[in-house]
């Protein structure tokens, strides 16, 4: 079947099969960034926005997108540079092997658009279904915690 | 995961029609969360229901509407579902799944499934309806009684599940215990009491779920409890009451083990309860 929708800005028309999730839909349009580490919805390697929201792009079916607005990390940097999600993740030291961090970035990026200053707890309860196996969690729940002052300075400004 | 074997992906505009390819074999699509996980084998017919309007929350002096595709998200963000009998709901809530999964995952779908829940036992103690359509029209009745009657069983859509206003002076609270944050619960359980003017409950919900079925009321404890005050005593004697409960063993737990946690989540929920009635 035939859908329409907005990827990262631009908009599609694709093929696609009526039983097929977002994941392998998203990565055969280039979107590598979209990661599978389960294909089972407990690892959120695969999160992306669907109008705004992050859900495991796993468990959503492609089909049920039709006429959404679907956002990838791969649309995070803009013009001006990185987002400050990146640049935080970055110089904090919370990207290792970088399996994970599209998840996370895209979780983050729900949880600030929702709630801009975030308790550090809150930060480990949103990323706790996103899988880390390399940094323990501690330097992604610290660079979430400053790209959510970035932001709200950015936004005070 | 994506589910082979399906050839068509239907997006009705009216229950009618969404209703006619139900009959005709579809199965319904609300966040498609556990279809993508556990569609049975065989299915070839999907029908979303995301054009139906079923998407809402309105709230009135009777209580609250919650349309079959809202979000488990929807329902944490509702300041007023968010904040009924002292928060009850999100604290269940944010024990399912994850933020991801509660950003898809319908309403509708989650009751529908009519296995392994932890939102069933809390609708069940707060006195939630469900209404459905079928060939028969739209009706309403007890959350109860859709598990009870094996209604679930039947071809139809659930369109909306209804809360109703709390009683005076009332407060719930939920508890489960699972072997890690992300597992299925082992045991849960959730309760309501409202008080009388005099301080001694006038209304009680005591549901204890996953024993393993799905939750259930424990009327011997409801009756119990009705006239007494909410003290010590009163809590030890639910307790016992709902350690008497038939529990089953399967893979999560054996049935004495159940039994143990359920003395724990009973004592909980009470404790937790009787904190938000400010009566200990
Ligand atoms: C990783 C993970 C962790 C989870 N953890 C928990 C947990 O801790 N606690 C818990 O309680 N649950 C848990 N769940 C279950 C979760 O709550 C369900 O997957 C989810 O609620 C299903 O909602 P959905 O809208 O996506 O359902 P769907 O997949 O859309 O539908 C589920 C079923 O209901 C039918 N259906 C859908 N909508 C309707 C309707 N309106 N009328 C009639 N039938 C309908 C479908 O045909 C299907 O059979 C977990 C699930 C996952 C994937
Ligand atoms: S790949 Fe989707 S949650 Fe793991
Ligand atoms: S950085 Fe390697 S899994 Fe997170």
């Amino acid at each position: 079947m035939k859908i329409d929708l907005t990827v990262d800005g631009m908009a599609v028309t694709a093929e696609v099969d009526p039983g097929e999730t977002l994941l392998p839909f998203l990565r055969r349009l280039g979107a590598a960034s979209v990661k599978n580490g389960c294909d089972n919805g407990d690892c959120g390697a695969c999160a992306v926005l669907v109008d705004g929201r992050a859900v495991n792009a796993c468990l959503f079916f492609a089909a049920k997108a039709a006429g959404s607005e679907i956002t990838t990390a791969e649309a995070l940097a803009g013009a001006d540079g990185l987002h400050p999600l990146q640049t935080a993740s970055l110089d904090l030291g919370a990207v290792q092997c970088g399996f994970c961090t599209p998840g996370i970035l895209m979780t983050a990026l729900d949880l600030l658009a929702y709630n801009p200053d975030p308790t550090e707890e809150e930060v480990r309860h949103w990323l706790a279904a996103n899988y880390c196996r390399c940094t323990g969690w501690v330097k992604p729940v610290e660079a979430v915690l400053a790209a959510a002052s970035m932001l709200r300075e950015q936004e005070a400004s | 995961m994506s589910v082979s074997g399906i050839t068509t992906w239907l997006r009705p505009a009216t229950l009618t029609e969404a209703f006619d390819a139900v009959r005709e074999g579809a199965l319904p699509v609300g966040g498609g969360t556990d279809l993508a996980l556990h569609a049975p084998r065989g299915t070839t017919a999907l029908v979303d229901l995301v054009d139906l309007d079923l998407d809402f929350v309105i709230s009135s002096d009777d209580g609250y509407r919650i349309g079959a595709m809202t979000t488990l998200t929807g329902v944490m963000e509702h300041p007023g579902l968010a904040a009924h009998l002292g928060g009850v709901l999100p604290e269940m809530l944010i024990h399912i799944g994850s933020p991801l999964l509660r950003n898809a995952a319908t309403v509708g779908g989650h009751l529908a499934r009519a296995r392994l829940s932890d939102f069933v036992p809390v609708l069940i103690a707060i006195g939630a309806g469900i209404t459905v359509f079928d060939s028969r029209g739209t009706r309403s009745m007890e959350l109860e009684t859709y598990y009870e009657r094996n209604v679930f069983e039947t071809t139809h859509l659930i369109t909306e599940v209804s809360v109703p206003a709390a009683p005076p002076r009332s407060a719930a609270a939920f508890q489960r215990f699972s072997v890690k944050g992300f597992d299925i619960a082992t045991l849960n359980g959730a309760i309501t009491i409202g008080l009388a003017e005099d301080g001694t409950v006038a209304h009680a919900r005591v549901v204890l779920g996953e024993t393993p079925r799905l939750g259930e009321r424990v009327p011997d404890a409801e009756q119990m409890l009705l006239g007494r005050v909410l003290e010590a005593e009163v809590i030890e004697e639910t307790i016992a009451i709902a350690a008497t409960e038939p529990f089953g063993s399967d893979s999560r737990a054996s049935a004495e083990y159940r039994r143990d946690l359920a003395r724990w989540v009973t004592r909980h929920c009470l404790q937790r309860v009787a904190q938000r009635l400010e009566v200990v």
